[in-house]
């Protein structure tokens, strides 16, 4: 079974992405920051990222950084959740994540971009 | 009976008076807390529903039933499950969003909050703005128009982000008119909502380049920038070039080469040019980098000598992102073909852009170690 992992400080969105995952047969990890989504990628890697772009603390482009600079997650699949796509497809890219989804998402939208993004990684 | 004989008989009715009043109320805040207790229990059990109606792809079987238990909810439960729908609501789209908004159209939500749009209260009328900008009923943009030049400033910001979320072209031109004013909001705010709204607000944007107020006309330009879906280049370019702003025009510019647009090149090398002000020479420079044309090369390797250290500074590292001609111009810079100012900058340029990156591997790198 796929693993996801997904890392938001909002519990309503933590849940509505585990949901439409796990629906889609994922098998979901998730944690309300970016310390301890590392701390569990780091235990137990998984095969996609899903990453809040504004958590306090520690951002999803912060932990995305990080990842890159871990062999075992320079290749992972990360997806961002933003609410400005447009306006950080750059900032995406500088720090290595594959795709950025706009809040407010739209479940269909979120699934297809995930399995987009293993079959890229995969490809 | 004297007076002591009388207060002597009352203390004590008085003190069993107090005491039952004690209990009433000990009884009364235990009740109530113990129905609390049971309401929130309640919310909390139907959260789960709203997930799965919100977290479906289409509106199926489980939505439905998901749907028609929501509907049957008795009054007192629904009041305490609406606040946490409207918050949900405005973190999702798709169908089942879109079923759930229509659920609470029908159970009266929008109606109510039409009405409190007009209360006393500056919380209720708070609260009003955001549940019609989260469930985007028809009508919403009038009653949030009027909220935007509310008395308190609260309910104009959450008017104005509520305005965003709309999705109706119509909100963008409320949204320009509320940054002027005595009851202005403001522009961040505003340029947020406004992006929110994406190319829908273009037509909207365009017409305030022409507004009299300069702060209007930067926002607009600015916008038009992250938005704009093409044929804004031609009114952007305009700007550049006559706009009686600096700060208009230096937004101009940065939308320009946002843009990226072939047009926008001529105008953005002729905003580079010696009697321009210095700031927006320097991010016109910049601006020609972002819009990686090769046209804008001669240009830039021309303003490499130039005296403004911005303006030069700038223009190399724009060279640097205009493809091979301007890294070809960057080395005969370097080498010595031009002024030394630019073969400094040309030369610093190039050590930043052969410094080492970490790049991921391609596809068919992953493939191989795979």
């Amino acid at each position: 079974m796929t693993r996801a992992l997904v890392a938001d400080d909002d519990q309503d969105i933590r849940d509505l992405v585990a949901l439409v995952l796990s629906d889609e047969g994922f098998e979901v990890v998730v944690q309300p920051d970016g310390p301890s989504a590392l701390r569990v990628f780091r235990d137990n890697p998984v095969d996609v990222v899903v990453l809040d772009l504004m958590m306090p603390g520690m951002s999803g482009l912060d932990v995305c950084r990080v990842l890159r600079r871990d062999p075992a997650g320079a290749y992972v699949p990360v997806v961002l959740l933003t609410s400005a796509a447009r306006q950080i497809d750059a900032r995406v890219a500088i720090a290595g994540a594959d795709a950025a989804v706009a809040k407010p998402f739209a479940p269909s939208e979120l699934a297809d971009r995930v399995r987009a993004v293993l079959v890229e990684a995969a490809a | 009976m004297n007076s002591l004989t009388v207060l002597l008989l009352a203390l004590p009715a008085l003190a069993l008076l107090l005491l039952v009043l004690a209990m009433a109320i000990v009884l009364r805040r235990a009740w109530r807390g113990r129905a609390e207790a049971r309401q929130v229990a309640r919310v909390a059990g139907l959260r789960p529903l709203l997930l799965d109606v919100l977290a479906a792809r289409e509106v199926d079987e489980r939505v439905v039933s998901g749907l028609d238990r929501l509907d049957e909810l008795d009054q007192r439960t629904w009041h305490a499950v609406e606040p946490g729908l409207v918050r949900l609501l405005g973190k999702v789209r798709g169908p089942g969003r879109d079923a759930l908004a229509e659920l609470m159209t029908r159970r009266g939500v929008v109606a109510r909050a039409h009405r409190q749009a007009a209360s006393r209260s500056a919380v209720r009328r708070c609260v009003a703005a955001d549940v019609l900008g989260t469930i985007r009923p028809a009508g919403a943009t009038d009653s949030l128009s009027r909220l935007l030049v509310d008395r308190d400033p609260e309910v104009r910001r959450v008017a104005a982000r509520a305005l965003g979320g709309l999705l109706y072209p119509a909100a963008a031109t409320a949204l320009l008119a509320s940054l002027s004013g005595p009851r202005a909001v403001p522009a961040r705010v505003v340029s947020s909502s406004l992006a929110r709204l994406g190319p829908r607000a273009q037509p909207a944007l365009l017409e305030a380049l022409g507004a009299s107020d300069p702060g209007i006309r930067a926002v607009a330009a600015e916008i038009l920038g992250l938005v704009s879906s093409g044929g804004a280049g031609d009114a952007l370019a305009a700007t550049v070039r006559a706009d009686p702003a600096v700060e208009v025009r230096i937004r101009a510019a940065r939308a320009l080469g946002r843009l990226g647009s072939p047009g926008g090149t001529t105008a953005l090398v002729e905003a580079c040019s010696p009697g321009n002000p210095g700031p927006l020479r320097a991010v016109a420079a910049r601006a020609l980098g972002d819009a990686g044309q090769a046209e804008a090369v001669p240009a830039l390797r021309g303003l490499m000598s130039d005296p403004e250290h911005h303006v030069a500074r700038n223009a190399a590292e724009s060279l640097a992102r205009c493809g091979p001609r301007g890294l070809a111009a960057l080395e005969r810079a370097a080498a010595g073909d031009d002024s030394s100012a630019a073969g400094e900058h040309a030369a610093a340029t190039l050590t930043q852009v052969r410094a080492p990156t970490r790049h991921k591997p391609s596809a068919a790198t992953l493939s191989r170690r795979a």
